[in-house]
């Protein structure tokens, strides 16, 4: 048998953000829930009813907090997220097809 | 020469008869067998671009926090089965991936699944024997096949796009195992496409598209180009294709008889991309009847205009028209976009000669106007 030798054509993942996580404490009487509305059709009516699912779990009524992307192919501007950041208790960040 | 080249990516031992299976294993292929990326075969494509400093970086993607350089698109390459002389053209196409107007996070990430398209126009697609004749999308040449292989293998591997992780195709298709072919210089009066891009005559330049696979188009009983064009239009304008009804792009290459009837009767390539466009928008009342909804208040206005239509292309310049295939009874193709324009669109890059050096930018670096467009 013959060795050779071979370069490793992939790269190691890109060291995981660190970053403090937010404090978990009780929800207040009149929490917001940030959503990104993200272009797609319907996705600002299902993400009501999810909000709204998600506060008859939890026995409160949210504050629906919306920032809306111009299409589903664009980042979350830096902006954005301080705003949902800055102004809501829980953020549904994500929304697949 | 090359032998001066220091690569630095980590170095594995393997016995040969073990290599093909050793990367089946890790992940590292893309269900093909692949080259060994040796130290001496990855020196041979550093030196053929010219490059002393194999880590210089091609472009970097904030959204996976991961940058190509040149010596991971080299492995990548040699893997792909490149020559040393192909290896220019794969760091123009990586480098026009990273433009911001292809949006490459989305592309390598959406289920629509799209291909790395690569369209080589200029005279170092002769010297480097592409193909852009009979079999210009199919098997059979080296450089096609292998530049095109190389830019998704450099995908997979640096980027991380994972078929079933990152990369959520639904179905994909067999154009991302590679999709590349060369323009085949059109007679005159026409215009190769670089040089229709603003590029001069001696250049050679990359385009990339994320495409859906190519649809053969079939116009054998006319020579009319009138006829032949207004089909392609009405045939560009399918119900269920993503940018129908809301402003896409692609590449219509045209056939040698129907790029002759064209030039035969007069048609500029202007002419042709103008009445591609307009006979590719289609009445909204026709979409509907196809059983497609139109989206309302989301992010494609398909509001129609006053004529009761609505853009299958966003407009006459979003035509990507070059010239290839070979004789035969008629065949044109087209190579829709996956998706309408805001969402990703084609880019180019000159292929800068391995005889050109990097311009000297100083320390704080320097932009380089590769792209014209």
């Amino acid at each position: 048998m013959t060795s050779i030798t071979v370069l490793r054509p992939d790269q190691d993942p890109p060291p995981a953000t660190t970053g403090e996580l937010a404090v978990r404490g009780p929800l207040p009487a009149e929490p917001v829930a940030g959503v990104v509305v993200n272009g797609k059709p319907l996705a600002r009516e299902l993400l009501e009813l999810v909000v709204d699912e998600l506060g008859r779990r939890v026995g409160r009524t949210f504050k629906m907090e919306q920032v809306i992307k111009p299409s589903a192919s664009a980042v979350l501007s830096a902006e954005q997220a301080d705003v949902l950041a800055v102004r809501c208790h829980l953020v549904i960040s994500g929304l697949g097809d | 020469m090359y032998a001066d080249v220091v690569v630095g990516a980590e170095q594995l031992q393997l016995e040969q008869d073990d290599v093909q299976e050793a990367f089946f294993e890790r992940g590292w292929t893309d269900g093909l067998p692949i080259v060994p990326p040796t130290p001496d075969r990855v020196r041979a494509l550093l030196d053929a671009a010219n490059a002393d400093d194999p880590d210089v970086l091609i472009g970097y993607l904030p959204a996976r926090g991961r940058g190509v350089t040149l010596e991971r698109a080299a492995i990548n390459a040699v893997m792909a089965g490149c020559r040393p002389e192909y290896f220019p053209v794969v760091v123009a196409a990586v480098e026009a991936m990273f433009d911001e107007a292809f949006n490459l996070h989305t592309v390598l990430t959406s289920t629509g699944g799209a291909a790395l398209g690569v369209v080589v126009s200029g005279p170092m697609a002769g010297e480097l024997r592409m193909n852009a004749r009979h079999n210009a999308l199919g098997p059979g040449n080296r450089a096609n096949v292998t530049i095109g292989r190389a830019v998704r293998l450099i995908a997979l591997n640096v980027l991380d796009s994972r078929p079933g992780d990152s990369d959520a195709s639904s179905f994909g298709h067999p154009g991302k195992l590679s999709l590349c072919f060369a323009e085949d210089p059109p007679p005159a009066p026409w215009q190769p496409l670089h040089v229709r891009l603003g590029y001069g005559e001696q250049d050679t330049t990359v385009t990339v598209l994320p495409l859906e696979g190519p649809h053969q188009f079939a116009q054998q009983l006319t020579h009319s180009a009138e006829s032949v064009i207004r089909s392609f239009g009405c045939s560009i304008r399918q119900p269920t294709w993503m940018c129908t009804g809301k402003g896409g792009h692609g590449v219509l290459a045209l056939g040698p008889e129907h790029a002759g009837f064209c030039i035969a009767e007069g048609w500029s390539q202007r002419d042709v991309c103008e009445a591609i466009y307009a006979h590719s928008r289609i009445p909204a009342d026709e979409l509907v009847a196809s059983g497609v909804a139109l989206e309302q208040g989301a992010q494609h206005d398909m509001t129609p205009a006053a004529d009761g239509k609505l853009d299958t292309l966003r407009g006459p310049d979003d035509v990507l028209l070059v010239t290839a295939g070979g004789e035969g009874a008629g065949w044109s193709v087209w190579l829709p976009a996956w998706a309408p324009v805001q969402h990703a669109y084609r880019a180019t890059r000159r292929v800068r000669p391995t005889d050109e050096p990097l311009p000297d930018c100083g320390p704080d670096g320097c932009l380089v106007p590769w792209m014209r467009e």
